[in-house]
């Protein structure tokens, strides 16, 4: 099965990175690809719970396809997010950087960075 | 941690197209680039447009991560990092002819760690790289 790896450093609303994550995170798993997803710096807030926008709407139906999703504990702090603040069903990691390049050196096809 | 001699480790290119402090694209390019490091995978940067102004010398921020320090510290264990000719000359970087025996761009601005170089160089690094990510937009 082939695998994808999503990099988001841009916030949601702020330009259309988030948005084309979830577009192509849902064509990605129509074709029964594995998606990952890495939320790193502003990129973890599109992880808060409670958005009414359209981005927090496709992030609970990329969470619901099965698109696997990770943001930086580092930078959820920086940014003074809780733990409960974040959607249900990310994770939230310690070590990004480290899970990210372990998944686009050794396990993912394709990486595409925003 | 990936064991693998210099011949065999996989390589990572990343490509900066924005400068530094305006934005975290660089901090984040830096910190992924010294993990990678850090995991044994061998790290390649190319700068191009804004991304060429991580280039200079001098650099003092005052509460940011310092991206000149942090490029020489990537150079140092073994990142090659180079910047488009183009970009930089437009930019006021380049001081003269390409010198073939320092195998770059003259420049009293850039970092030595940055090499100056002609952009059909950088076709080879991203042809010979395993996975490529950008930060930035151009």
């Amino acid at each position: 099965m082939k695998r994808i790896c999503l990099l988001i450093t841009k916030p949601p609303h702020d330009d259309e990175s988030a948005n084309r994550m979830c577009g192509i995170s849902k064509l990605a798993r129509q074709k029964e690809m594995e998606v990952a997803v890495y939320l790193l710096g502003d990129g973890v807030l599109c992880a808060k719970k409670n958005q009414k926008g359209f981005v927090g709407q496709n992030i609970k139906e990329a969470l619901e396809n099965g698109v696997d999703i990770k943001a930086s504990e580092n930078d959820l702090h920086a940014r003074a997010i809780p733990h409960e603040q974040v959607e249900s069903g990310i994770t939230v990691l310690g070590d990004l950087e480290e899970a990210f390049l372990e998944d686009i050196m050794e396990k993912a096809d394709r990486v595409i960075s925003w | 941690m990936v064991e693998a001699t210099d011949e065999n480790k996989k390589i990572l290119s990343m490509m900066l197209f924005s400068g530094p402090y305006g934005s975290q694209d660089a901090d984040h390019m830096c910190r992924i680039g010294k993990k990678a490091i850090e995991m044994g995978y061998k790290v390649q940067i190319i700068l191009y447009g804004d991304g060429v102004h991580a280039q200079l010398t001098g650099q003092r921020p005052k509460v940011f991560m310092n991206i000149g320090e942090e490029l020489k510290d990537l150079a140092e264990q073994g990142a090659v990092i180079k910047s488009c000719v183009r970009c930089s000359q437009a930019r006021g970087y380049v001081d003269g002819e390409f010198d073939e025996k320092e195998d770059r761009y003259p420049s009293s601005k850039s970092l030595d760690a940055v090499k100056i170089y002609s952009l059909y160089g950088f076709i080879n690094m991203i042809k010979n790289t395993d996975k490529l990510i950008t930060f930035g937009s151009g």
